[in-house]
């Protein structure tokens, strides 16, 4: 489950913290790409809710995911404070629009934990871990791979 | 958006003259001593739910390969430019009716409208269910 992390040395990782609807997430820093301010979109037609349109980076036409529409929060009505993490995720770049990042972080694996069985909600599907710190604070890791469109969902 | 040059005929405003109502929706034009249906792209994208009045926006005639022509209406055109066309598939994947995408002078990205597809697709309502359905995954 956990094998995807990039560790740094034994038993630890770093995952990129971000904040979505006052609660705590992080994708494994491997992935993460680069993290810019938010630009408007080229609106896609017929695209699912929770894209909100294709940015040039650099000269790539990368599709932008709006994280809080994606795990079920609403909408987001995105401003200059807003943040787009550019991630890489089996050769397709991709966009996640945050609220804001907050910290890069070491993580101990012991402090990884599986997600407790909540009921259905829509952002248990796209969470794979929870991370517990000493001060209370948890973090949520998000699986890209569950949360991007997959290109036959693009293409349909 | 932007439309490949090739597929334009030509361009004109609506003339009240020569366009025609067929029942419901239907909006024809007579171009060229033939009746071309008229189809509002905003509306097959989605970008808006009623068809626009055609007094306000522009007609672009096309002809796509497969002869078949019709009128597109559009809100206005900027200019006739050359555009390096970047894959869209690469990083999402196909989007109904658009067969890439470019980049603007401005560092905008402009989606390539695929007219052939638009055509097809909006000539008869089982196209048109096939796309939506399609769009709907």
């Amino acid at each position: 489950m956990f094998e995807s992390m990039s560790h740094n040395s034994i038993g630890k990782s770093d995952v990129v913290a971000f904040k979505l609807a006052d609660q705590d997430f992080c994708i494994d820093i491997g992935l993460v790409r680069e993290i810019r301010g938010w630009s408007p979109t080229t609106v896609l037609p017929h695209a699912p809710h929770y894209v909100k349109g294709v940015i040039n980076l650099r000269g790539s036409v990368v599709t932008v995911v709006d994280l809080s529409a994606r795990l079920g929060f609403g909408a987001t009505e995105p401003s200059q404070r807003h943040v787009v993490i550019i991630a890489m995720h089996e050769r397709r770049i991709v966009g996640l629009l945050a609220d804001l990042v907050s910290d890069i972080v070491t993580v101990e694996d012991e402090h990884i934990q599986a997600v407790p069985d909540l009921a259905s909600d829509p952002a248990r599907e796209y969470i794979t871990a929870m991370i517990t710190f000493e001060d209370g604070r948890i973090l949520r890791k998000i699986d890209l791979a569950l949360l991007l469109p997959s290109p036959e969902e693009g293409a349909a | 958006m932007v439309l490949p040059i090739n597929a334009v005929q030509e361009t004109m405003r609506a003339n009240p003259s020569l366009l025609h109502g067929v029942g419901q929706g239907g909006r024809l034009l007579s171009n060229r001593g033939e009746l071309i249906p008229i189809i509002d792209l905003g509306c097959i994208f989605g970008l808006r739910d009623d068809p626009a009045p055609l007094e306000e926006g522009v007609l672009v005639v096309v002809e796509t390969d497969s002869q078949k022509r019709a009128a597109l209406l559009i809100d206005g055109i900027f200019d006739q430019r050359q555009v390096v066309i970047k894959s869209l598939e690469e990083n999402y994947g196909r989007v109904p009716g658009v067969s890439a995408a470019t980049i603007l002078g401005d560092g905008k990205i402009a989606l390539i409208i695929d007219p052939e597809e638009i055509v097809l697709s909006s000539s008869n309502d089982r196209g048109r269910t096939a796309m939506t359905l399609a769009a709907n995954g």
